[in-house]
């Protein structure tokens, strides 16, 4: 599936960008077409916002035939499509750029027309208001089969090219005897391994549960088995959107920083943790669902709060990562190095702000995965305000700067204004952090989630008490429009631009080097002479750790999986909407 | 690596060996969290925060012959030695009953459940939040303390109508 790169490098002309390296022109699409995904998604954004702040902007838009049909849209594209695509482009170019092997194209190709047919089908189905689920679609509520069958090619798509990254670091073993992993790899491997275990639950539901009843075959479904199924994977799919962050934040940002990565063993351990644990926690969707056993509730609360472990690394190390480039730029104190670090730079800055988002977003996250807390937030506007600052800052603010150089590196074509660039950075940022104040707030009063708030009847005294949060969500969704708009005038500036830099200007790939390597360095050693730690050559049998986690995962699922088939119970499916 | 304006390289005092060392203390820092925050939340849930966690109980209805049980009337209702059950039914866009009066302090066994798609409720600003899945009966013992008037809607997306689809709570100050 691979084939080794040539290496006598001869100038090309500066238009053949894709020369060298074919598999840039198929990230390119990843990316771009995820961009453009978000960019519809994020359009409908301000509605759903002004909606939380009591302001009914539907009527005036035709197009959409509810809040519920927006809310779909803003869902599905936002969290599932446009992540899927990107990351799907970078964890497929990252690890083929640090083993120095060229992805087999076809492969390559193939996923990415798989998940764009995929896109197509589903998004006709919400665009004719054929499937206004939600992003949840959960059952007994029933779309039309071209949004489960869509849906189903998206996550093909995206494991097509799992699996194609999975062979190629296999093959690249085989032919590297001895070798250790290089680090971008061995988290992009792990990440993808994750998410082939972690999709079964989605892939399960929708092929074997959702297309047959769609398309009449089964007279009825099991919405707690469907429900079950839809969480096994629900969960696990935000460790998916905030891995690859995380892979950002470790092994990219500190060489963009002027620095090193701090700890190689330790960043390693984390991805390992997180390859064991993301997915049997998903029941802590389901703290309120009757019909699953407290116990199994209870066992995985307590696996939820072990993913903490890793995250808590994960920021200590790259605090540290961060902390040794400020000093390397001559940056000193307790506090003082951190105007040492690059702030103009948006590549920097936005991930530096993701990365603070995070901070009151996995807080957040402990206090949803514990039950006793859970059933005082559990589907109230707390939840989005939640995942607007994981997801929608922690992830989308670190893709952004990713775009920042990526874009540039693949196709040659300088950012175009990296002023505006730093902009949109900070605007997103602060958008999100007044939306999430907001939220979270509307949500401890008791406001649901999801609801078009703007026309309900019956939360009176609850509304009388959100006149400050609800002020806060409308101005939020003002900013981040603001925010949106210079983002993508950045992007389409630079994609549309007409210059092109020669080869040798090109955006180099961050790729950091570990302390432990650079110190093998300067000691007088060669990195590959170095001693390897004994927990390094353990963890780099990934298969080993696929094969626990699957363990894990049949352990906490299969039981409850098992009783839920034998005992089923169907109903009808009813189109509400 | 060296820094001309910095009298000591920052790779001699943040070497890899100690950043590794304080990384390890802070790994047993966050396993220690980790487990009082599961300690704490386990007494908590053992302190009843959370409503009719232990002893509650699931059983499945056929929604279509809920007319043949107790939800086909619902509401609350007294048995002869005193004890209240309330039962409550969801289906789009209301709850059946849509206004529920139960005593302030004393303990009422809850039952509920969906009949179409999937509905939500949360009672009583706060210990009290279901899933309610069509034909998964919810059943658990619950005291609602502070008397007054909760307002909720239902909280999970059932339909254009589920912004309309109110519940008010009314517990009443002991006579």
């Amino acid at each position: 599936m691979t084939t080794v790169l040539p290496t006598a490098a001869r100038p090309l002309p500066t238009e053949q960008v894709y020369a060298t390296h074919p598999e840039k022109k198929v990230t390119l699409y990843f990316l771009v077409t995820g961009l453009v995904m978000l960019l519809v998604g994020l359009a409908i954004g301000p509605l759903q916002a002004l909606n939380y702040a009591g302001i009914d902007v539907y009527r005036y838009i035709p197009v959409l035939k509810s809040y519920y049909q927006g809310l779909s849209l803003h869902g599905v594209l936002n969290a599932l499509v446009f992540t899927t695509y990107f990351i799907s482009g970078l964890l497929l170019y990252l690890p083929c750029r640090e083993l120095k092997v060229r992805p087999n194209l076809v492969v390559a190709w193939t996923g990415y027309w798989t998940m764009t047919v995929g896109v197509l089908m589903a998004a006709y189905a919400v665009l004719s208001n054929g499937s206004t689920l939600l992003y949840t679609f959960y059952p007994p509520l029933q779309g039309s089969p071209l949004f489960y069958i869509g849906a189903a090619l998206l996550v093909v798509g995206s494991l097509i090219i799992g699996v194609q990254v999975i062979v190629i670091w296999s093959l690249w073993k085989r032919q590297h005897p001895g070798q250790v992993t290089p680090i971008v790899t061995f988290m992009s491997v792990a990440t993808w391994m994750m998410w082939a275990i972690a999709s079964l639950g989605l892939v399960v539901e929708v092929v074997f549960l959702l297309i047959p009843w769609s398309l009449g075959w089964t007279k009825g479904i099991d919405p707690l088995l469907a429900r079950t199924l839809f969480w096994y994977t629900g969960h696990a799919i935000v460790y998916f959107w905030v891995l690859p962050a995380y892979i950002s934040w470790y092994a990219l940002l500190p060489r963009v920083a002027g620095g090193k990565i701090a700890s190689e063993t330790l960043a390693r351990l984390s991805f390992v943790l997180f390859l064991l644990l993301s997915t049997p926690v998903g029941i802590h969707h389901q703290f309120a669902d009757p019909g699953i056993p407290v116990l199994l509730k209870i066992i995985q609360m307590l696996l939820t709060f072990l993913v903490v472990i890793p995250s808590l690394l994960t920021a200590f190390s790259v605090g540290a990562s961060l902390e040794l480039a400020a000093r390397a730029r001559g940056g000193g104190g307790w506090l003082g190095w951190i105007r040492h670090l690059p702030w103009k730079n948006p590549v920097f800055t936005a991930q530096v702000l993701a990365m603070v988002s995070f901070i009151p977003g996995g807080a957040g996250g402990v206090a949803n995965a514990s039950y006793a807390l859970n059933t005082a937030v559990h589907n109230t506007a707390w939840i989005p305000g939640h995942f607007h600052i994981t997801v929608g800052t922690a992830t989308t603010l670190t893709f952004f700067a990713v775009s920042f150089w990526l874009l540039p590196h693949l196709t040659r074509k300088p950012l175009a204004s990296p002023k505006t660039a730093l902009w949109a950075s900070w605007l997103w940022f602060w958008g999100m952090i007044v939306f999430a104040v907001g939220m979270h707030w509307e949500g401890l009063i008791g406001i649901p989630r999801r609801t078009y708030l703007a026309t309900s009847t019956g939360l009176g005294d609850m509304i009388a008490r959100a006149h400050i949060p609800m002020a806060l969500t409308g101005i939020s969704g003002l900013v981040l429009m603001i925010a949106s708009i210079l983002y993508f005038t950045v992007i389409f500036r630079t994609l549309l631009g007409r210059r092109r830099v020669p080869q040798s200007e090109e955006v180099p790939i961050p790729f950091s080097e570990s302390l432990e390597r650079s110190e093998a360095h300067t000691a007088g050693g060669s990195p590959a002479g170095m001693r390897i730690a004994g927990a390094v050559l353990v963890m780099d049998r990934l298969w080993i750790f696929f094969a626990l986690a699957l363990v894990l995962v049949a352990l906490m699922y299969l039981p409850l999986l098992i009783n839920l088939v034998l005992n089923t119970h169907l109903v009808p499916g009813i189109r509400l909407w | 690596m060296t820094v001309p304006n910095q009298p000591v390289p920052a790779h001699q005092t943040l070497d890899h060996h100690t950043i590794e060392r304080y990384e390890l203390g802070w790994l047993l820092v966050s396993v220690v969290l980790v487990i009082m925050l599961f300690a704490g939340v386990l007494l908590s849930m053992v302190g009843e925060t959370v409503p009719g966690l232990f002893g509650g109980k699931n059983t499945y209805i056929d929604p279509a012959k809920l007319d043949q049980s107790a939800f086909a009337a619902p509401g609350l209702k007294t048995a002869p030695d005193g004890s209240l059950d309330a039962y409550i039914v969801a289906r789009a866009f209301q709850f059946q009953p849509n206004v529920l009066r139960v005593p302030a302090g004393r303990p009422v066994t809850m039952h509920m459940v969906a009949t179409d798609v999937v509905h939500g409720l949360m009672l009583g600003q706060g210990n009290v939040n279901v899933e309610l899945i069509p034909g998964q009966v919810s059943t658990f013992r619950a005291t609602f303390n502070h008397p007054g008037t909760y307002t909720s809607q239902c909280h999970e997306y059932c339909g254009t109508g589920h912004q309309t689809m109110s519940f008010k709570l009314i517990v009443e100050a002991a006579k």
